[in-house]
């Protein structure tokens, strides 16, 4: 598993979120997600063949957010 | 029953597409509305604390519950009504409060004991908080300095609270509260 790393827009609600966290945990292949509400990050480990962390961060700015940055680590 | 005219309903429906924007990029004004229903959310779980909080010191806790939640209530009239002030619609129907508060709210928590009830109390003013500095920020940018002031005061009013419940837990202020982000991946 590989651990991705989405730094959101510093003035994203809080509970919008939330929102994102449920929908990348909906992703096939994501497990552990975890939102960082202070620090605007949502961390995630993925299988990396079902998924990367290019497709969570499209899935983050297709319900309209803002996704500043996108890091993996293995 | 009331019959609301074309004119009402439209805007409304006005009103409610500008929050849906306002909500996706972000506003001092719609972060603030999410503060507003936290806070009506919290007024019912103080009065939820004083009903029903048992043990030796019961009274007491109600008593504090009590002057909470007055302290509280004020508090919703005071950001709604400078909300008001910068020409926003505050929060003010139930299915609002319900859809942008983001508190724990529960049944289950009436048959906690104290300690339980005033833990909740106090990750409900943590939670709230994440709102409110959002929202100094968002006001602060926006340029609206009496919103930002305003809210800014509330902020130390929650941490207040927060600091006061804590201390009922033998805790200094943030015990337990304090976000783990134990990477440096920025």
């Amino acid at each position: 598993m590989k651990q991705a790393i989405l730094k959101l827009d510093g003035l994203t609600c809080p509970s919008c979120m939330q929102k994102i966290e449920h929908a990348v945990a909906g992703v096939a292949g994501v497990q552990d997600v975890k939102v960082l509400f202070n620090a605007a990050k949502m961390k995630a480990h993925f299988d990396a063949e079902q998924t990367d962390a290019d497709h969570l961060a499209n899935v983050i700015q297709g319900l309209g957010y803002t996704v500043e940055s996108v890091n993996v680590k293995d | 029953m009331t019959e609301f005219t074309d004119t009402v309903k439209e805007q409304y429906a006005a009103e409610v597409a500008q929050s849906d924007y306002d909500h996706k990029h972000p506003t001092a004004g719609a972060m603030t509305n999410h503060i507003i229903s936290n806070h009506v959310v919290m007024t019912n779980r103080l009065r939820q604390a004083r009903w029903f909080v048992k043990g030796l010191n019961a009274g007491q806790l109600a008593a504090t519950f009590k002057a909470t939640g007055a302290a509280n209530f004020d508090w919703i009239d005071r950001i709604g009504q400078d909300l008001l002030d910068e020409d926003e619609i505050p929060a003010n129907i139930a299915s609002e409060y319900a859809a942008w508060n983001m508190l724990a709210e529960n049944g289950e928590a009436k048959y906690l004991d104290a300690a339980g009830m005033i833990d909740g109390i106090i990750h409900d003013f943590n939670t709230d908080n994440l709102f409110v500095t959002r929202a100094i920020a968002l006001a602060q940018k926006e340029n609206k300095p009496v919103l930002a002031a305003e809210l800014t005061a509330l902020y130390g009013w929650n941490n207040r609270q927060i600091r006061q419940y804590q201390a009922l837990l033998g805790n200094t202020a943030r015990v337990g509260l304090n976000e783990e982000d134990e990477d440096n991946d920025d």
